[in-house]
């Protein structure tokens, strides 16, 4: 449920995408309230930073639950919806969906959608780039984890170059579960 | 066991059983940067170096373990004054600031200073006892601290201890309560200031709190906004050089916070390091601030001449927030704040009426005015609320952020209430990502307006450029001042600038008994790539007084250029309640200038002709001789700087260590020369004392990127744009007459002293002069864009002990980070470019010609 006071993620659209499952969820309602989420938008063909972006998220995957707790969700949406459809997503999420005798018990979904609510969603989480010719230009597109926590309204954002470890802290400490004042 | 064997026995023995201690700085990363330094073979720093502040005591650490890692989620440990009541934050309520004339000047609450600190007692870093200021009459001690001079280190002054009244430390209570330089605590030496000042004096020891408040920004509005004393700006604090200071922050905001001191020769635990940070909801760090000046190493041009570098004596710095990835949210709520320094040469020049007068007590009749420049997005969330304006951060905007409303001194609307006399303004950019092009522009008499139909007049467009501009003197840039006035009557503000003038009121009426003056905006912003359209015509033109013909107007300010709060289904923007919108950036401050007949008592003139003819004066001599000596002044200056050309040749300059910085976009956020700024990594470790020559590269196409360099102010010798090569040239007469009748144009002549933030324009290369004394690193450089230094456009550099070598060494923990060392960074994809040789040659070239091609 969303507060009476604007909040940052008010910019994100509340598009209906479909996810790896084949399920339809909406962007906003179903995937980012209420809880901490970490969003990368890639496609299953990308010759450039995808692959690496997508190992990363796993590889970081169980250290941010352990921090963030169970409820994080990890968003992943394709740059490509013409292609990548949801049959595609699932093949190129196996490898990263936890195994039955992970610990993980966090959720990733890998969106597809509309070709118009694909770029509401790009436009939503700023990673467009000024320059029209290089926007257009999908090789070279934001390599950006866009992070948040709907609940304490905060929002960053960090290049996927950052290492590990690092990833893992700057993620942590912007999400971490708030504890107001008393006062 | 000798005293200090004692000392770091105790020290260590206290970091291990307190092991939550080093779960902050791993949760801060500090710890990780213990493991980026290598562990010194000589323990012992000589010379200028401070011992507490090096890196290489650093033991390297455990890497943090992420599944711990978690913030303290305990009762916040509210601090309490004796009698137990929680901190008071001083500064004026909602309430009474909506009662007082809106006035654009700053409230000057000056810092006071909560007791005073020993020497002996923070030997440990901790801050455990304050002590009042010694009783008049009990004792023959000057109630404020003596002034200590570096020359005078070691010799000690005999003043008497009094008792502690209030026990302020002990052992801190969680893991919160951080103290000095807790990043190095578990090391020996890790903090003791007797380094920068005597023995047994004391040092005044000052309490801020960070908190979430209530301001009125605009008229008749509540803004939900961050302060520091529930200030905004935050208080000023005025120093001397030479007199350090330790300043407790608490933490009672719900975000992580650092704060820098912009311009400051300051320890890297006390710079704001972005990694060095006060936990939120009750967190606690002390900064200590030595306040000196550096001593000029031995080797240096500069060594003939004088032991300590008096021409970094500073003026006019600010304080502000730094936290890593947050830094743009939490500076543009509010955290920041002015930092007046004076030496004892500029406390002569006002003395002697030479500079207009500051009054802490008064701010109406003080003379001496700093504003802080800024815009933010307001808007106004919720129909149910309609006294509410709040101030719209957009977290996934990495551009840059521009507002719809400018704000002088934390407020929309400003006006300030001068007499007929000389004013010396101190504008200080604190805007995100706004660059301003400042003007004073007369607007004949206006008196009558006031209220609503005020508002309205500062929103109207009918202004124009041929209301007559006026000039003013330019005393300073950035933290210091110039060695003499320019004459001025347009500047150029890039983020983090100062600019320092004075305007001679009395002048500016030309015989009129009153009117009224706004200071203007030229800029035509539409986003964060800065004014103009990816030209640099505006930095070529401000400050030299050409006409404004081309230069392009955005007089109803900026409302297309923040399209997104239209956007927004429940953000609707600001409007004013007669259904007038205030998109506005372009009036800045009304003037309101009266003539009461009073005579001006201060005698600055452009040509200090008045203060040539003071120092002539017999008694004067003697005072100075007395008094400020130390400040190594030399002739009618306003400050003596030291032109380095006067000391080196281009060749000598071309022998010099190189290092090039490239800033550009890439992959959706903001780097430098291919590089994410990491904690972890070093992009410039160099030996400290040592002067190196630095390339700072625009190859963003048509972005501005204002660059801030932490720890020591820079020179700039070159700068080259578009085809326009200007270099600095020689002041010594005898260097100018060599010069060659076809050298390059001089630097424009505020550009030929100290900075602190080099704007750095559109496809524009500026070469500077880089020193690296004191203090030994982590420090960092950044873009002062503040949504591009969260994406990350930031590096650090480490002056260090020993020289790593002359080949590039990897770093373990990455190893695709590069430590280059005396070697410019060469990119890869620059190699490109340099083998059609349009960069600088490989290797490094051996002489000008080389360097700079046929422009010699």
């Amino acid at each position: 449920m969303k507060l009476p006071q604007p909040r940052a993620s008010d910019r994100l659209p509340d598009v209906t995408l479909t996810n790896h499952r084949g399920e339809q969820v909406r962007f906003y309602s179903d995937l980012i309230a209420d809880r901490p989420v970490v969003i990368n938008m890639m496609y299953a063909n990308c010759q450039g930073t995808c692959p690496g972006t997508t190992a990363k998220l796993g590889a970081i995957w169980a250290d941010l639950e352990q921090s963030l707790g169970a409820d994080l969700r990890l968003i992943s949406v394709t740059l490509d919806p013409l292609h990548d459809t949801p049959a595609v997503l699932a093949k190129y999420a196996r490898p990263y969906q936890p195994r039955p005798d992970d610990q993980v018990r966090s959720d990733w979904q890998f969106l597809t959608g509309r070709p118009s609510d694909i770029e509401k969603v790009r436009q939503g989480l700023g990673l467009t780039d000024p320059d029209p010719q290089v926007d257009r230009d999908r090789s070279q597109h934001a390599a950006l984890l866009t992070f948040g926590n709907d609940r304490t309204n905060r929002w960053s954002t960090v290049p996927v170059e950052v290492p590990e470890k690092r990833m893992i802290q700057v993620i942590v400490r912007n999400l971490r579960p708030l504890k107001l004042s008393t006062t | 066991m000798t005293a200090s064997e004692h000392d770091s026995a105790d020290r260590s023995s206290a970091a291990q059983n307190q092991p939550h201690r080093r779960d902050f700085l791993e949760i801060c990363g500090a710890a990780s940067i213990a493991a980026l330094v290598s562990t010194s073979r000589e323990a012992a720093a000589a010379g200028p170096v401070a011992r507490c502040l090096a890196p290489e005591f650093l033991q390297p650490q455990e890497v943090t373990d992420p599944k711990k890692w978690e913030w303290p989620l305990a009762q916040p440990q509210r601090v309490r004054d004796g009698a137990g009541k929680l901190v008071a934050a001083p500064g004026p309520k909602a309430g009474e600031q909506a009662r007082r004339a809106w006035d654009g000047r700053h409230p000057m609450q000056v810092m006071a200073p909560k007791g005073w600190i020993h020497v002996e007692d923070i030997k440990k870093g901790l801050v455990e006892k304050l002590y009042r200021e010694p009783r008049a009459g009990t004792e023959t001690i000057d109630l404020k601290p003596p002034l200590i001079r570096p020359a005078e280190f070691g010799a000690a002054g005999q003043l008497p201890k009094p008792e502690p009244v209030h026990e302020i430390g002990g052992a801190p209570r969680d893991r919160r309560e951080l103290r000095i330089a807790p990043e190095f605590w578990h090391l020996e030496g890790a903090f003791d200031p007797s380094d920068f000042w005597d023995q047994h004096s004391f040092i005044p020891f000052y309490e801020v709190v960070l908190g979430a408040f209530d301001a009125e920004i605009v008229p008749g509005f509540q803004t939900k906004v961050w302060g520091y004393n529930r200030q905004v700006p935050g208080p000023t604090f005025v120093e001397h050089v030479n007199r350090p200071l330790v300043v407790r922050f608490h933490n009672e905001l719900i975000a992580e916070t650092s704060v820098h001191l912009h311009g400051g020769h300051t320890p890297s635990h006390s710079d704001g390091h972005p990694a060095f940070l006060i936990p939120p909801d009750g967190g606690i760090r002390d900064y200590f601030y030595p306040n000196g000046v550096p001593k000029v190493p031995s080797g240096d041009p500069l060594s003939k001449q004088t032991p300590w570098d008096w021409s970094e004596a500073t003026s006019t710095m600010w304080y502000h927030d730094h936290a890593n990835d947050i830094t743009a949210h939490n500076a543009l709520m509010g955290l920041a704040g002015f930092f007046l320094v004076t030496d004892p040469w500029e406390d002569f020049l006002i003395k002697h009426h030479i500079l207009p007068q500051p009054n802490y007590d008064d701010s109406r009749e003080s003379r001496d005015i700093p504003i802080v420049l800024g815009d933010r997005c307001l808007c106004r969330p919720a129909p149910q609320s309609p006294k509410d304006a709040r101030i719209h951060f957009d977290p996934f905007d990495h551009n840059g952020y521009l507002g719809n409303v400018a704000i002088c001194n934390g407020r929309a609307f400003a006006k300030l209430e001068v007499k007929a006399h000389k004013y010396r303004l101190r504008f200080l950019n604190g805007a995100l990502a706004r660059v301003f092009l400042l003007q004073l522009w007369d607007a004949g008499d206006q008196s009558d307006l006031e209220g609503p139909q005020f508002d309205r007049f500062f929103t109207d467009a009918s202004l124009k450029p041929q209301s007559s501009v006026l000039p003013w003197e330019r005393i300073g840039k950035d933290s210091w001042m110039l060695e003499k006035p320019v004459h001025d009557d347009a500047l150029l503000l890039g983020m983090a600038n100062r600019a320092d003038v004075v305007v001679d009121f009395k002048k500016l009426l030309k015989g009129r008994k009153r009117a009224t003056f706004f200071l203007v905006n030229l800029c035509d912003q539409r986003n964060g790539r800065g004014p103009g359209h990816g030209d640099n015509d505006l930095a070529n033109r401000a400050g030299e007084g050409r006409p404004l013909g081309n230069i392009r107007l955005s007089p109803r300010g900026d409302r297309e250029h923040v399209p997104r709060l239209d956007d927004l289904d429940r953000q609707k923007a600001f409007e004013n309640e007669d259904g007038g919108t205030n998109y506005n950036t372009f009036k800045l401050l009304r003037i309101d200038v009266i003539d009461d007949g009073t005579p001006d008592p201060c005698i600055f003139d452009y040509e200090l002709k008045n203060l040539g003819a003071l120092l002539a004066k017999p008694e004067i001599k003697e005072e100075i001789s007395k008094d400020v000596r130390l400040s190594q002044q030399q002739g009618v200056h306003l400050r003596k700087h030291d032109n380095l050309l006067n000391e080196l040749t281009w060749d000598d300059i071309a022998k010099l260590p190189r290092r090039r910085f490239d800033f550009e976009r890439g992959r959706g956020a903001w780097r430098i020369s291919h590089q994410f700024f990491s904690e972890e990594r070093t992009d410039a470790p160099m030996v400290l004392g040592s002067l190196e020559v630095w390339h700072l590269v625009n190859r963003s196409g048509g972005w501005w990127h204002p660059i801030h360099i932490h720890l020591e102010s820079h020179q700039q010798i070159q700068v080259k744009f578009d085809g326009t090569l200007r270099r600095l040239r020689p002041t010594d007469p005898e260097k100018l007459k060599n010069l060659p009748a076809d050298a390059p144009e001089n630097l424009q002549p505020h550009d030929q002293y100290k900075h602190d933030t080099a704007l750095l324009g559109p496809n524009t290369e500026i070469i500077i002069l880089m020193r690296f004394r004191t203090f030994l690193g982590p420090f960092v450089f950044h873009c002062h864009n503040l949504n591009h230094e969260d994406m990350r456009m930031m590096t650090s550099f480490d002056p260090r002990l020993e020289s790593l070598g002359p080949e590039p060494v990897d770093s373990e923990d990455e190893p695709e980070a590069r430590v280059v060392i005396e070697k410019p960074l060469v990119p890869e994809k620059i190699v490109e470019d340099q083998i059609h040789n349009k960069y600088l040659p490989i290797p490094a070239p051996t002489n000008v010609q080389q360097m700079f091609g046929d422009e010699v």
